[in-house]
This record gives structure tokens, C-alpha cells and sequence, in this order.
């Protein structure tokens, strides 16, 4: 999760963000988004290029206009006016249709704001199948499970009751996702305030879960 | 960016939330978010699906546009141009702050 952070700082390009779902893509997204400043498409099943075009655009802050090839001059105008990052999320919807895929890429080759496609897991697959548009990605990024350390950074930032290792040990083999972790910590939360504990330890989670 | 633009942002990608969601995502205020969320709700952009640990779980209605609505007094929505929300006796004063806008 924080490579993505870390690496996403005005690195122009394109990306691809793919993993198995609940592990996060989404929100780190939107994350970023909160944090610096950026567009976020959700595309749905029936997008065309023009429906996608008219979504950025609407995004964008302008009123979309009539003929796709104003369309696309709107949104080359504002991006280049002021260069922003382009979310498409659940980019899978688009993998079978090369044109619309083609259009972000033109979109990017012109303005050069970085365009980041957000997939399911399988979604490098997909897309690989599109040569050019493949080698246009600076950075690929794969979702995988949360390690250790990814559940460590995340409870220092959530949760208020201090973990021991044996207990991120623990709660990285119950779970692997991002939501069942808050769970976890949740409980966590919950068990030091009922034993008024300031660490919680695997032992005290594994009494809990039984 | 704003607080308000930055929670605007945030809950239109999600499909339902809580103000902690949002709160991590964002970064700010606990308090922040709730009564600005709870003023969207009010005024109709939000609908509660649900409860969860003593939290209204929200789903967004009215996605009006990029814009954030601004609340002050009242709630001002700049993509449709309209008052969304506003006490009665307050609709007076709240006209003219957004006046110029």
C-alpha cells in the first residue's frame, strides 16, 4: 500500500494498480486523492469512449459538449491547464474494448498527466494483451496481501492500544485483507478497554475469537 | 483543497461508508466529517443503509458534481447553484453569503 504512496508523487506516466479485491486499491486511491489532487472515474460495464470522455470532463469541472471530438479537446484543454491524475477505477470494464483504452492513451501521450488504471486481480493479464498501451505503464503495481509490517504500519495508525508482535503475528494469519484487519484491531480495542491492558498480545486475541 | 472538498471527494468513490472511513481516508477531524456528513444528510445526498458498532452507515444519493457544497449556515451546492439546506429564519442571511458566488 504505501509503495504506491510513496511512488505515485508527480511521476508522470501511466499505471496500472491491479490485485484481488478488498485489499485496499480503492480507498488508497481515494487516499491519495484527498491528500493531493486528482479525478476519480468509476467506469461501468456499458462504457464507451464517449461515455468515459464525458465522465472526465464533467470531472474535470466543464460541461460536457456534444461531439466526442469536443469531447476530447475539453478534456485535453483542462488537463493541460492544470495537469491532473486521472483515477479510472474497475478498469477491467474496459479491457475488451481497445479503443476506449486507446483514448486514455492518447489522452496521456497529449497532456501528460498520469493516468492510473485500477483493476481486479488478472486485470496485467487482460491488458497485456495490448502491446503498445502495456509498454506505456511506468509503473505496474500488484495488491498482495497485507505482510506483517503493512498490518503493523496500519495498527500504529489506527488503533489507540499498543500490539505486540505475537499479536500482528497472529492477526496476519487470521486475516489478509484490509477490512477483516480493522476487525481485528477493533477487537483489539475492545479487549485492553475491557481488561483496561495497554498491550494486547496474540494470547488475549485468541481468547477472544473463542 | 478544503475539508469539505476533501470528504466531497472521498465519499463520492465510495459506495457506502462511515464517518471513521472517512475520517481515515481523509485525515482529518473526527468532528469535521461527522457534521458535515450529517448536514448531507439532512439536505438529501445521503441516505443511512445501515448500522455498525453504533455508526450509521451512509450511501451517497445525490451526486450532484464535482464540486463540493459548501456549508456555512447553511448548505450551498455550486454544481446545481441551489440552497440545499438552511434553518428558516436563517434563509435571509444565507442568500446573501452566497450571493456573489
Amino acid at each position: 500500500m504505501s509503495r504506491l504512496q510513496n511512488r505515485q508523487e508527480g511521476i508522470p506516466g501511466m499505471a496500472l494498480v491491479y490485485g484481488e479485491p478488498g485489499l485496499g486499491k480503492t480507498k488508497t486511491a481515494l487516499w491519495w486523492i484527498a491528500q493531493n489532487d486528482g479525478v476519480f472515474i468509476r467506469t461501468k460495464k456499458l462504457m464507451t469512449g464517449r461515455w468515459l470522455l464525458e465522465e472526465i470532463v464533467a470531472e474535470l469541472g466543464e460541461a460536457p459538449m456534444r461531439r466526442i471530438s469536443d469531447l476530447f479537446r475539453q478534456a485535453q484543454e483542462q488537463l493541460l491547464e492544470h495537469p491532473r491524475t486521472i483515477f479510472v477505477d474497475e478498469a477491467d470494464y474496459l479491457s475488451h474494448d481497445a479503443r476506449v483504452l486507446e483514448t486514455l492513451r492518447d489522452l496521456h501521450d497529449i497532456t501528460g498527466s498520469p493516468i492510473v488504471l485500477i483493476g481486479m486481480d488478472q486485470a496485467d493479464k487482460k491488458l497485456a494483451r495490448y502491446k503498445h498501451l502495456y509498454d506505456r505503464f511506468s509503473e505496474i503495481v500488484h495488491f498482495k496481501s497485507l505482510t506483517e509490517q503493512d498490518i503493523r504500519m496500519i495498527a500504529d495508525q489506527l488503533c489507540e492500544v499498543a500490539l505486540s508482535d505475537d499479536a500482528i503475528s497472529y492477526i496476519a494469519e487470521q486475516a489478509n485483507r484490509f477490512r477483516k484487519i480493522v476487525v481485528w484491531l477493533y477487537r483489539a480495542e475492545a479487549i485492553a478497554k475491557a481488561n483496561s491492558l495497554k498491550v494486547v498480545s496474540a494470547q488475549h486475541l485468541n481468547g477472544a475469537s473463542k | 483543497m478544503n475539508a469539505q472538498e476533501k470528504v466531497w471527494k472521498v465519499i463520492r468513490g465510495l459506495n457506502e461508508f462511515s464517518v471513521d472511513d472517512v475520517v481515515v481516508l481523509t485525515g482529518l477531524q473526527r468532528a469535521t466529517v461527522a457534521v458535515y456528513l450529517s448536514t448531507l444528510h439532512k439536505a438529501g445526498y445521503l441516505r443511512i443503509s445501515g448500522k455498525k458498532r453504533q455508526q450509521a452507515i451512509y450511501r451517497m444519493v445525490k451526486n450532484t458534481g464535482p464540486k463540493a457544497p459548501i456549508q456555512r449556515r447553511c448548505l450551498y451546492d455550486p454544481n446545481t447553484k441551489k440552497l440545499m439546506y438552511y434553518e428558516v429564519k436563517e434563509k435571509g442571511k444565507c442568500l446573501k453569503s452566497f450571493k456573489n458566488k
